[in-house]
């Protein structure tokens, strides 16, 4: 029942005993409420792992263990990007999960599952997995493979059809030569890539690293995929795209000449 | 009006009283302490001595609850701190408490320190009071040591490698000294428990013992005056000036000066419990494993500064300072009174002890800062974390991206940045190529040098001819060269590879190099 009372008014002494209370009340109130909601309280333990199949938790373990070499947003890094919808879709998942969880051996790419230290658990790599499909989806749209697969059919390319493939297609932007000067404020169809039939290039990365190059392309270096346009040797352009049987002739070419130059002037002590 | 009743039970509490300090003197004693006349020139620089006592008497009451809850054993003291912190009703703000009032004690008591140093208090007749504070000083960091190591955390697995490692240097007994210290060859459950009876029982039982004769020490001697210039200690003549000017001019401890420190006490308190709602328990950091490579150990804000001297110690000199400086050190504090027992006290006419406390507060404030940002400690997660800027991607060679790649592989960032992210401990590798030629490149890579390991044995000649092709292309920019030869690229590189550069004549190579950039 509430009766209101005005006797409070004439009383300051009660009236400052009342607000005391009512102080005291308040802090109760807080003490009971909010002390195990203030700031110092440490999260759970383990803190709650992010899944990695949203958004948020795919880019933090994007950015923890892949930015160093396949750049910060799924390109422009030194690595093959995985910004691109058309390569994530021709990588069957299952190579993809090995790929990440084992690493490729003999390259550069690591495993960053199983026994590896700080090796995450199969499902995060799982939901790893959707989440590039699903972050990166919208860079589709180019056909730039021109739906050639991403592994090699068991047909042995043709080293003299690759070659001439490549002085009409490839020689262009990739003289033999290992570098060649790049001029400042060069336009993107005056670039000069470097050598790609550099010995020490080749025995770095696999047949499958060349082909998947030669089918994706580096479109965020400006290099075309299967689709071209290519820069034919007098500067043209000449379109008509890679088809499969060109793309193993392309690397096989490449294979052979990755040992014709077995030690170089300075590795005659140390061969691969 | 009191009803008889009360008059009684007063009565009653009277009686007990006087029976008590009829056999114990206990109530004399109170009323010295409290009413004795302290100079009326002791005022807020006096409080810090208080607030020690009052954080330490914060430790005792809640370390005590925290034992009640904590399990000292190696396999269950990270779950039980997991326990506090979640189970336990408010049990994260104990642990809050306790860190944070451990660091506010060692703090005030440094300030005293530091006060009394300044003020001369440590002269005559107050030497002894000053070496039971140096040891109350030793035990109190002693504490703060041991107590680390309760979290049984990475951090923890840090300061045993450390003590272990010092105890290890020590000569012909630095064996022993180790399994005395950790209770066995290595860092196990044995080294809880030992740590444990050192942090519940020995430290704080000699802190309690040091304290008291602190506390008498204080009250036989006297509380200080403020120093003033020209009234130099004499120690034929100080204790009856002293005590001349306290009668005269003296206020009764209580509650004069006593106010200033409650006053100060409870300011202190209400910011320790600021502090510890607001930023929580320390730790625990990662679970202890000598397998997890991913942490970057770090001591408490304490012994930051040991930290960065270790670190940065030459390393022929390590052993004797480590083993040296310390009780170096400290005899050498404790000696202070006997050093320069008489004289001025004001800090005017003491430049000289100014001078060094301004060098070692700076020197330790320096290291302090240097150990929490620790240069010298690697980025374990840089070469899969931080991309190579894009400006070092653009217009490079097929070789010289597989470089690239090598360089993130071989994990060079984690001590070396370039694009300004990267370790600190090696240099920053954006400008490397106007300072080091093609050869002293593939000679720094293979062979190492500086504190660079050598990687000859890791690295393939097509891996250090990538790395050496990419690092050759960093130029910062426009930077001219520094050294004749840098900037060139690696000679006989720009001729067909078809073709065996062996059976090219050496001048024709020598003639293409210079050209290349």
């Amino acid at each position: 029942m509430i009766r209101f009372d005005s006797s409070h008014l004439h009383q300051p002494l009660t009236s400052a005993s009342k607000s005391l209370r009512l102080v005291i009340a308040a802090s109760w109130i807080f003490v009971g409420a909010a002390c195990d909601r203030l700031p110092g309280k440490p999260p759970p333990n383990p803190a709650p792992v992010i899944s990695v199949a949203t958004t948020a938790g795919f880019e933090a373990m994007w950015a923890e263990r892949c930015t160093g070499c396949h750049g910060a947003d799924g390109q422009m890094g030194a690595g093959l990007p995985m910004r691109n919808a058309e390569y994530l879709k021709a990588v069957p998942d299952g190579e993809m999960f090995s790929i990440i969880r084992d690493g490729v051996p003999s390259s550069r790419m690591p495993g960053f599952g199983g026994n590896a230290i700080g090796g995450v658990s199969d499902e995060i790599i799982r939901d790893f997995i959707k989440g590039m499909h699903t972050t990166w989806a919208s860079s589709e749209g180019s056909n730039v493979s021109r739906g050639i697969s991403w592994r090699p059919s068991d047909a042995t390319g043709d080293i003299a059809r690759g070659a001439s493939i490549f002085a009409a297609k490839c020689a262009a932007c990739h003289p033999a030569e290992q570098k060649v000067p790049v001029l400042e404020g060069a336009m993107p169809d005056q670039l000069i890539a470097g050598s790609v039939t550099d010995p020490f290039y080749l025995r770095l990365v696999s047949d499958q690293h060349l082909r998947s190059n030669i089918v994706f392309g580096r479109t965020d270096l400006g290099m075309p995929g299967a689709a071209g346009p290519f820069r034919g040797p007098d500067g043209g352009e000449v379109t008509g795209g890679l088809d499969a049987a060109d793309v193993a002739d392309l690397v096989a070419y490449l294979a052979s000449k990755r040992n014709t130059w077995p030690s170089g002037p300075e590795v005659e002590d140390g061969a691969p | 009006m009191k009803s008889p009743g009360v008059i009684g039970v007063i009565g009653v509490i009277g009686r007990t009283l006087g029976w008590i300090d009829d056999r114990t003197g206990l109530v004399a004693v109170t009323e010295h302490a409290m009413f004795h006349k302290v100079p009326r020139s002791a005022k807020w620089w006096y409080v810090f001595g208080s607030a020690t006592l009052m954080f330490f008497i914060v430790q005792l009451v809640t370390g005590v609850l925290l034992t009640t809850l904590f399990v000292p054993s190696a396999g269950e003291a990270y779950q039980s701190l997991v326990y506090i912190d979640e189970k336990i009703p408010m049990g994260w703000m104990l642990r809050a408490l306790h860190g944070w009032s451990s660091n506010a004690m060692c703090i005030m008591m440094l300030i005293h320190m530091t006060q009394i140093f300044l003020h001369g208090t440590y002269k005559f007749p107050r030497e002894l009071t000053w070496v039971a504070g140096v040891a109350l000083c030793v035990t109190t960091l002693g504490l703060a040591f041991t107590g680390q190591i309760m979290r049984w955390d990475a951090n923890a697995y840090w300061g045993l490698g450390i003590g272990a490692a010092i105890v290890d240097r020590v000569p012909f007994a630095g064996n022993w000294l180790r399994s005395v210290v950790l209770g066995g060859p290595n860092i196990s459950g044995a080294t809880l428990s030992r740590f444990f009876a050192l942090h519940v029982f020995v430290l704080p039982g000699t802190a309690i013992g040091l304290i008291g004769l602190h506390l008498i020490l204080v009250l036989k001697g006297g509380i200080s005056e403020m120093p003033k210039v020209g009234q130099p200690v004499k120690p034929e003549t100080y204790r009856k000036e002293y005590e001349d000017r306290v009668k005269k001019t003296g206020v009764p401890f209580f509650p004069d000066a006593a106010r200033r420190d409650m006053v100060f006490c409870g300011a202190a308190l209400i910011g320790l419990i600021g502090l510890a709602a607001w930023y929580g328990p320390f730790g625990p950091g990662p679970v202890p494993s000598p397998t997890i490579i991913e942490v970057a150990p770090r001591p408490d804000g304490l012994f930051l500064w040991l930290f960065a001297v270790l670190a940065l110690l030459p390393p022929d000199s390590e052993t004797f300072l480590i083993l040296v400086g310390p009780p170096v050190g400290i005899a050498f504090l404790a000696a202070l009174p006997f050093i320069s027992p008489s004289g001025e006290r004001a800090p005017s006419r003491r430049p000289i002890s100014v001078i060094i406390l301004c060098i070692i507060v700076t020197a330790l404030a320096v290291l302090t800062w240097l150990g929490e940002t620790s240069p010298w400690s690697p980025v374990m997660k840089a070469w899969t974390s931080i991309p190579t800027p894009i400006e070092y991607v653009r217009h490079r060679s097929p070789l010289e991206l597989q470089g690239a790649i090598q360089l993130q592989y071989a994990q060079c960032r984690n001590c070396h940045s370039i694009g300004g992210e990267g370790g600190e401990r090696g240099p920053a590798l954006d400008d490397v190529a106007t300072r080091l030629s093609w050869d002293q490149l593939v000679r720094q890579i293979q062979q190492g040098g500086g504190n660079m390991p050598a990687y000859g044995k890791s690295l393939n000649s097509a891996e250090t001819e990538a790395l050496a092709a990419f690092l050759s292309t960093l130029d910062g920019g426009t930077l001219p060269a520094l050294i004749p030869g840098a900037m060139e690229q690696q000679p006989g590189r720009d001729q067909s590879p078809t073709v065996d550069p062996r059976a090219e004549a050496e001048p024709e190579v020598d003639s293409d190099t210079v050209a290349a950039r």
